[in-house]
């Protein structure tokens, strides 16, 4: 069979995964349909066009790297794993990393809740104001993924992100409710 | 948790699955500003776009370093690094500088035991970058004083059927031509080819695939005598006059033809060294003697620039070059396969260069033999021509000998405009253009003849996408900026492109499915 064969932009994950293992050209459709999801997913954590870009070229490295040996059942869920865990280790690195206890009280983040307001990245200023399991949990939300596909990235139940969810769902309501309140008009 | 939390909880979880999966979310399972809140999230997300140039730029990285998953997983960790050397942090100096210290180390004593005088104290990259640099002012040197005539004889191998393409499937063997170069300063030259070792399938001369590629020999005869430059091919007996290019209209500060000489046909080499450093990691990697002359081998690894061409992607491969320690001209080059940097594609090397010869000043004349065809394309067009009518679409559907294909399913908002019928020696085919609201061409549709375009050079296959009824289509992945990605095939006679610069591969491949020879687009 031809080797250019396998390269059908519209096959799905599986089928191109499959065919990457054999044929790293062959790696191109899923590419083309995830190099922006995890690039904006990488901005979204690292928050700068140098470090997304490093951290999305270290992603697919990996992921290629790692495509021989891939054995997984979703390839997103692979995919945002392995990103997560360069983001994580890119932060890290950074000593950006939040502390683990740094669940701040809406009542002590007056000046936070400000930039909110002005902050050219109102959502980014947003949900910098979410606890760490919080804003990992959002994070995959606004790449695309799934309740479970989050639960299998992050290494958690399904049960757990729901939880969390619902938690980051009602922490952001209150911001947001407070930002109109200070403001005097709505954020939405 | 009670049973009632659990349910609240599982509602807001397939509600936000159904918004990331684009479904349609069951409205009231959750409360309102739950809901809210999960459309502000998703409506307000304002990270931006990946930067089209870095996405081609880490595309040919990944594919450059991922030929058959050969070599360890640890070698991509430094993908990334090297690219973020204009930011490092403040993490990871330490380990730099430990590295930077080793890799000196390793340097001075390979450098000492290799030979590599002058440099052996320095890092490879800075030697590499000194004989780049000095390659550079080499070539710019020829246009001065240094050379004013020149004989160079430069012999061209290639591997066709290395090019992996399916159109070339099964093809083995080298093709090989030379080309002697007679050259009077400034403007005088002469070219001459011939195969030394022809293509062994006569389709791949016959269907013009070979005429197209970067190592085909001159077809014939070509002179320049300062103000035309004459081309005469004995195939077909005709002879091509055109008006000599101005000085630096090949876009480099070097006047043409002078590019040419020195191995400069190869692919535009003169750009190559032109951007060695800032499209190249340029490595010094040893000696060689090449026509009895000591050289550099200067491994120039793959293009990291963006595509600039039809032809940029395939000649975007790792490139080896081999430089006249005296003279500091190329005197070979190597290139590789795009995306595969241990597959050789084509092979050129000066076998013969005389400096400052007597040179017989009737070579940069051309005379053809009695009978030829002239094309003279010198001359003035007369001061009042007669405005062409613009064809129609019907009126050439009628005429032309291959059928004209339209989509019949377009991005919203496209109108078509009339077609255009390009100039049959330079771009055969007819174009219809489709405009988006704001006047700009988000969509371009040639067809052409059979062999006239992308599918008479075997480098432009690209990946294959699979049209309906078993119809191999080829996807070329140009930046927005050079038209945006080209999708072609060969259809019931004609050759069909389809590109826009803001299309994916997988619009342009809706659109393929689309076609009709028979539509009209303008309702008429």
């Amino acid at each position: 069979m031809d080797r250019w064969s396998y390269l059908d932009v519209t096959s799905d994950d599986a089928t191109l995964a499959a065919a990457a293992k054999a044929d790293p050209q062959a790696f191109a459709p899923l590419y083309a349909r995830y190099m922006q999801p995890i690039y904006r997913y990488c901005y979204r954590r690292l928050g700068s066009t140098e470090a997304a870009e490093d951290a999305t070229s270290e992603v697919f490295a990996k992921v290629l790297a790692g495509l021989p040996k891939y054995r997984e059942d979703c390839f997103r869920r692979w995919l945002f794993t392995i990103a997560h865990h360069v983001t994580v280790d890119a932060l890290r690195s950074f000593q950006l990393q939040e502390p683990l206890d740094a669940t701040p009280e809406l009542a002590d983040t007056t000046l936070m809740v400000e930039e909110v307001v002005v902050s050219a990245e109102t959502q980014r200023a947003l949900l910098a104001l979410l606890p760490v399991d919080q804003r990992h949990v959002i994070e995959l939300r606004l790449a695309g993924l799934t309740g479970e596909e989050i639960a299998g990235v992050l290494g958690r139940s399904v049960g757990a992100i729901k939880s969390i969810q619902f938690r980051a769902l009602a922490r952001l309501r209150n911001t947001l409710d407070y930002v109109a309140a200070l403001t005097g008009r709505s954020v939405q | 948790m009670t049973a009632q939390d659990s349910d609240v909880l599982t509602s807001l979880n397939d509600y936000w699955d159904a918004v990331v999966e684009g479904k349609a979310a069951p409205s009231g399972t959750i409360d309102e500003a739950a809901e809210a809140t999960i459309h502000y999230l998703h409506t307000h997300d304002e990270t931006p776009m990946p930067d089209a140039a870095f996405a081609a730029r880490l595309w040919q990285e990944l594919m450059s370093r991922s030929h058959g998953y050969a070599t360890p997983v640890g070698r991509y960790t430094h993908v990334s690094h090297r690219w973020s050397t204009q930011h490092f942090r403040a993490g990871r100096k330490r380990l730099l500088a430990l590295l930077g210290t080793a890799a000196a180390l390793v340097f001075v004593f390979v450098g000492f035991f290799g030979g590599l005088v002058p440099w052996d104290t320095h890092p490879s990259i800075a030697s590499a970058q000194v004989v780049i640099s000095r390659a550079q002012q080499a070539m710019r040197a020829i246009t001065t004083t240094a050379i004013s005539t020149a004989v160079v004889t430069e012999t061209m191998e290639a591997w066709p059927g290395a090019a992996g393409l399916s159109a070339l499937a099964g093809y083995t063997g080298t093709v090989s031509s030379v080309s002697t170069w007679w050259y009077s300063a400034p403007f005088h030259w002469r070219a001459e080819g011939h195969y030394l070792i022809p293509p062994h399938s006569p389709a791949l001369i016959d269907g013009g695939t070979l005429a197209a590629a970067p190592f085909a020999p001159f077809p014939g005869v070509v002179v320049s005598d300062g103000h035309t430059i004459r081309s005469y091919d004995p195939g077909t007996n005709i002879l091509k006059v055109v008006v000599l290019p101005h000085v630096g209209t090949n876009g480099i500060d070097v006047p043409f033809p002078l590019n040419a000489l020195l191995g400069q046909t190869a692919n535009s080499l003169s750009a190559v060294l032109q951007q060695a450093n800032a499209c190249y990691t340029p490595a010094l990697h040893g000696n060689d003697v090449i026509a009895g002359q000591d050289t550099y081998v200067i491994d120039l690894g793959p293009s990291r620039c963006l595509l600039n061409s039809n032809s940029a992607y395939e000649v975007s491969g790792r490139r080896v070059l081999w430089i006249d320690k005296k003279t500091y001209f190329v005197l070979r080059s190597d290139l590789y396969k795009a995306g595969d940097p241990s597959t050789l594609l084509t092979r050129t090397s000066i076998t013969g260069l005389q400096e400052n010869p007597t040179v017989d000043p009737t070579l940069f004349t051309l005379t053809p033999p009695p009978g030829a065809t002239v094309l003279d394309g010198s001359q003035r067009p007369s001061p009042t021509p007669t405005p062409p009518t613009p064809p129609t679409l019907d009126s050439l559907r009628r005429s032309l000998t291959y059928p004209i294909f339209v989509p019949t399913i377009l991005p919203a908002g496209l109108s078509p405009s009339q077609p255009v019928v390009g100039d049959p020696a330079h771009t055969p085919g007819v174009s219809i253009a489709y405009h988006s609201n704001d006047g700009s061409t988000a969509l371009l549709v040639l067809n052409g003849p059979l062999g006239c375009c992308l599918d008479a050079d075997y480098r432009k296959g690209g990946g294959l996408v699979h049209l309906p009824g078993g119809i191999a289509a080829h996807l070329l992945l140009e930046e927005p900026q050079y038209g945006g990605p080209i999708l072609w095939w060969d259809q019931d006679g004609t050759y069909i492109a389809l590109s826009g610069p803001y299309l994916t591969g997988a619009d342009l491949a809706k659109i393929a499915e689309s076609m009709s020879k028979t539509a009209d687009p303008y309702g008429s």
